[in-house]
């Protein structure tokens, strides 16, 4: 059975049965993809556990409300965009950036592992980069880059998630993309 | 330093695969496993604590639409499939309507609310016999049609009623519709003897049959002297299809139909004053049974001259083997 076929079957379920299982199964699909796009956005794990838990709450209780959800992907991802963006207006986080980029290399360890600890060193560089850099972007570009390239996403599924068309979407992933690339080349000077 | 130095090694011709590259790092991380299942029973219990038990299962058009969107793009449920069931319904529920109104205005009277949608039945009917059956079943149906309008007048001239004109009125276009009907199948006779003969005796005996006994019904009704015009437009169409069924067996060289002139003259007893309490069927049955029992054709008999008769001689050329063979034998 393809994936939208059981999640249309699941939502039937659920929404005409209550089935707590059944969303159990549609938790076990996609949790994971909530918590990377929640914790990309939040500065701590503990923030990005409750939001998550949030979240599904939350979806349950639409479920049982509405009858009209075509996409349970894009109706979680908008549920944890809106959470994330309530969450920043009612604390106000900051986050350590010098905290992200300590990273101790043991001198002990054989110079094997050394060579690995420092390609790991110099890919959480990048990462730490990019990810410097794309919070530095606006929360608009921000969210579709990490919903197209991260969570891999379709456009249309992102223009659901972000009440756009999907062409108004491609051309917004194409400037996040330039301005993302502008901000990196900058940061590199 | 070392941020600097790394940075600088950093390529950056695949922005999108640095992005990519962030998944599974601690700024796009996998969650812990043991939270995982943790938070999954802790939701459950809490969705098995706060939701209320479902009520006991009543069908609903929502479950429809539902189940169709398993099959089917939800859009297409809501935008197409939902509003042809609407339709669909809507439609069945002014047939049943309609069924329902032409039922109860079956029994309806000229002036009485419904008797427009039992005209309007009637055309339809028609047109639909004609164009699926012929002229010849039109024009029968027709005739039924003219026996219903004399009943009509009939009911209403039976109806005891203080409001004389208003009776009056009734009765008259009682009668018009009458006429009018009768025309109509007289305009039928017309046509179909100038397209098909053969078919316009069949209609003129059809037109016979029934011309009497819708005559001795008008009679029966002691309508006053408004009727006597439709007596009179009767009388012509039972001539028009006499005429039309002899010119047309003469044509074909076969016996003319007869038709015998039961019906007694028109002018004389539509104004008759006589009480009738009975209804016309009744007045009918009695009045037409020596009408009915007439045949209407004669048998065709052969006539004598055409047999021809045993001769008594037997000419030259006859030989009579009847009689015995005598053969002389020569010397």
């Amino acid at each position: 059975m393809s994936s939208k076929l059981r999640d249309k079957y699941l939502l039937y379920r659920i929404q005409t049965k209550r089935d707590a299982q059944a969303y159990g199964e549609l938790y076990d699909t996609y949790v994971a993809g909530i918590y990377r796009f929640i914790s990309f956005k939040v500065s701590s794990k503990e923030e990005a556990q409750d939001l998550t838990s949030e979240t599904f709450l939350r979806a349950w209780h639409y479920l049982l409300e509405s009858r009209d959800v075509a996409s349970f992907s894009a109706l979680l991802y908008r549920i944890a965009r809106n959470l994330v963006i309530d969450h920043y207006r009612s604390r106000r986080a900051t986050v350590s950036l010098d905290e992200q980029l300590e990273i101790d290399i043991d001198e002990n360890t054989s110079p094997t592992d050394k060579g690995e600890q420092i390609k790991m060193l110099d890919i959480n560089l990048e990462a730490s980069a990019v990810a410097t850099a794309m919070k530095q972007l606006k929360e608009e570009y921000r969210d579709i880059l990490t919903l197209r390239y991260i969570e891999e996403l379709s456009t249309a599924e992102i223009a659901e998630i972000v009440d756009k068309t999907s062409v108004h979407v491609r051309v917004l992933l194409h400037r996040a993309t330039n301005a993302l690339k502008a901000l990196l080349e900058k940061n590199e000077i | 330093m070392h941020s600097k130095h790394y940075l600088k090694k950093m390529k950056f011709n695949d922005v999108t695969q640095s992005i990519r590259m962030l998944k599974g790092t601690e700024h796009a991380a996998t969650p812990d496993t043991q939270w995982l299942s943790s938070n999954r029973s802790r939701l459950l219990t809490h969705i098995d604590r706060t939701t209320e038990e479902m009520p006991t299962r009543v069908f609903t058009l929502v479950h429809l639409w539902s189940a169709l969107s398993l099959i089917m793009p939800q859009r297409t449920v809501y935008a197409v499939v939902r509003p042809a069931f609407i339709f669909v319904l809507c439609f069945g529920l002014g047939t049943a309507g309609w069924i329902t109104t032409v039922s109860a205005s079956l029994e309806s009277l000229p002036g009485d609310a419904l008797y427009g949608v039992k005209l309007a039945t009637e055309h339809t009917q028609v047109a639909v016999v004609e164009a699926v059956q012929g002229k010849r079943a039109s024009t029968e149906l027709r005739l039924t049609f003219v026996s219903r309008r004399v009943d009509e007048v009939g009911k209403l001239v039976a109806a005891g009623t203080a409001d004389n004109s208003a009776k009056q009125e009734r009765v008259n276009q009682a009668v018009e519709n009458l006429k009018s009907e009768v025309r109509g199948v007289s305009d039928n006779l017309n046509e179909v003897k100038a397209s098909n003969p053969m078919d316009a005796v069949h209609v003129a005996q059809a037109i016979d049959r029934k011309v009497d006994v819708i005559q001795l019904s008008l009679i029966s009704t002691n309508a006053t002297t408004s009727s006597t015009e439709a007596s009179a437009v009767i009388a012509q169409l039972k001539q028009e299809s006499g005429a039309a069924a002899t010119s047309t067996s003469s044509m074909n060289g076969g016996a003319p139909s007869s038709t015998p002139a039961a019906a007694s003259s028109p002018n004389s007893t539509a104004t008759s004053t006589t009480a009738a309490t009975t209804s016309s069927t009744k007045i009918i049955a009695p009045l037409t049974r020596g009408v009915l029992e007439t045949p209407l054709e004669q048998p065709i008999v052969p006539k004598k001259e055409l047999i021809p008769e045993r001769p008594t001689e037997l000419g030259p050329d006859v030989v009579d083997v009847s009689a015995p063979i005598s053969i002389q034998m020569r010397d």
